[in-house]
């Protein structure tokens, strides 16, 4: 049987992995609005209402005050960030964890810090989805779909790692990065050659540039959550990019 | 590890037929704070013991192996432990002050060991009480009872007390578990300064505590001395899986 303060640090691995995934899933969805220019599903990526809850303890002796409130999906990222972290230091403050309990909390806070930042990539996209001009696509987006399945894959895996505790599934990462950059560098290149030729694609190609970098970001969020896992798993550091 | 204070060789430690050590070897590491944590009963008081012969006091209490203080041995019956005593000093879990004067309480070892000269005596007290950390707090009440003091300002007389003896190790069983949180800081915060010169060997159930102010952690299980390492490593990452279960609390 766990103790009172092992399960609830069970129950906050737990949320930290349903909001990761709900970071991701924004990313990947608005990726997809974006590539059909679906405008109306990137407006309601980034500002579809949430349920956000709130609990607020009394000191008093009152009953806990609950609050369930409808935001924003880009303000529930920016809520239930400041609220999980608030959790993760009142686990810390209470209980004082040691060893590999500290080091789980602290890979859940970076990997908070990372999935909001990957979920607000996602309503930046959105944004660049809903600016774009009436048109259609540029030489198939110049290889930014690849670049995003191969950095959501990366991201997926980072959170299934993060669940299991397999290190084998985040092995091959620092390789995965490298694919990654590469990709940028070629798509920056790319997408200059094809504004050079003909300057009324650059509304397309600089947002294209702008996503590229984005999703670059993202694969090393995931690489940095990976090195966290590790170091949660083994108590060893080590240096993946 | 630069240097060693203490060494144990293959300890072995029993009271009466109960076996309380169980082959330990650890090594002390001179000017550091080394911490002693376990469950209850694992043996570690019996192993700080040790170090200063306390155990001799306790009938049917016998003992094998080898104990070195600076390479030389002291578990044998060679050794003068009165002599032994005032190298290595010990303070208590509850503060446990003479029913005398606090100037009394801080000059009653160097009295035993033959110092009469009042000036001496005086240089002696306030140079024990500054280190300490109580002399700011009692200097113009030195010839009042000591037990007038506080929880803490007694466990600090305790210390001054066995400062003037001029001792070379201190060793400290829980000394600070019947004292309140800012006591306790206080004490804290006197043991970080203490193993400038001396070397601190400390049993503590605070885990918190024993990260906080010690070098080294030693951890003990059932008499056995389960693992010994920096306290960085016992505490981020100790290479035993007993030594995880205690720490972070899955134990048992």
């Amino acid at each position: 049987m766990k103790d009172h303060f092992h399960s609830e640090l069970d129950e906050y691995q737990q949320s930290v992995e349903q909001y990761s995934i709900f970071a991701l899933n924004m990313l990947r969805d608005s990726f997809e609005a974006f590539r059909s220019i679906d405008r109306e599903q990137a407006c309601e990526i980034a500002g579809g209402m949430e349920n956000h809850s709130i609990t607020c303890e009394t000191s008093n002796g009152q009953p806990e005050m609950h609050q369930q409130l409808m935001v924003p999906r880009k303000v529930f990222l920016s809520l239930k960030s400041d609220q999980l972290e608030e959790e993760g230091l009142k686990l810390i403050g209470l209980n004082q964890p040691v060893a590999r309990d500290l080091r789980t909390i602290s890979c859940c806070m970076n990997l908070i810090t990372s999935s909001e930042r990957i979920g607000r990539y996602g309503k930046d996209i959105c944004h660049c989805t809903y600016k774009l001009p009436d048109g259609v696509h540029i030489q198939d987006m110049v290889g930014l779909p690849e670049m995003a399945a191969l950095s959501i894959s990366m991201l997926e895996d980072a959170i299934n790692a993060f669940r299991t505790h397999d290190l084998d599934i985040i092995r091959g990462f620092s390789k995965r990065d490298d694919v990654i950059d590469r990709m940028r560098y070629n798509i920056y290149e790319d997408c200059i050659g094809i504004m050079e030729e003909d300057p009324r694609t650059i509304p397309y190609c600089a947002t294209y540039l702008l996503i590229d970098r984005y999703l670059e970001r993202c694969a090393d969020h995931a690489c940095k959550t990976a090195e966290k896992i590790h170091y949660m798993v083994t108590g060893e550091r080590v240096d993946i990019r | 590890m630069k240097e060693k204070a203490l060494e144990t060789k293959n300890l072995d430690l029993y009271y009466g037929e109960a076996q309380a050590l169980d082959c330990v070897n650890i090594k002390i590491p001179k000017h550091k704070v080394t911490a002693l944590i376990g469950p209850s009963g694992c043996g570690k008081s019996t192993l700080l013991r040790c170090f200063n012969r306390m155990n001799d006091l306790i009938p049917g209490c016998s003992m094998k192996g080898s104990i070195l203080y600076h390479g030389r041995e002291i578990a044998g019956r060679s050794t003068d432990v009165v002599d032994l005593r005032k190298k290595i000093g010990m303070v208590f879990q509850q503060p446990n002050p003479f029913p005398k004067s606090i100037f009394e309480n801080v000059v009653y070892g160097p009295r035993v060991h033959g110092i009469k000269d009042r000036k001496m005596l005086d240089a002696i007290a306030e140079n024990s009480l500054k280190g300490a950390a109580l002399w700011d707090e009692v200097k113009n009440r030195l010839h009042e009872p000591a037990r007038g003091l506080s929880g803490g300002q007694q466990q600090r007389l305790c210390i001054a007390r066995t400062l003037s003896v001029d001792p070379d190790i201190i060793l400290m069983d829980e000394p600070c578990s019947a004292l309140d949180p800012i006591a306790t800081a206080r004490i804290e915060n006197l043991i970080t300064e203490l193993k400038e010169e001396y070397t601190v060997v400390i049993v503590t159930h605070n885990m918190q505590q024993a990260a906080r102010i010690s070098d080294y952690t030693g951890f003990m299980y059932m008499g056995r001395l389960i693992e010994f390492d920096t306290t960085s490593v016992i505490f981020e990452r100790p290479n035993e899986e007993l030594t995880e279960n205690y720490i972070t609390g899955r134990f048992g």
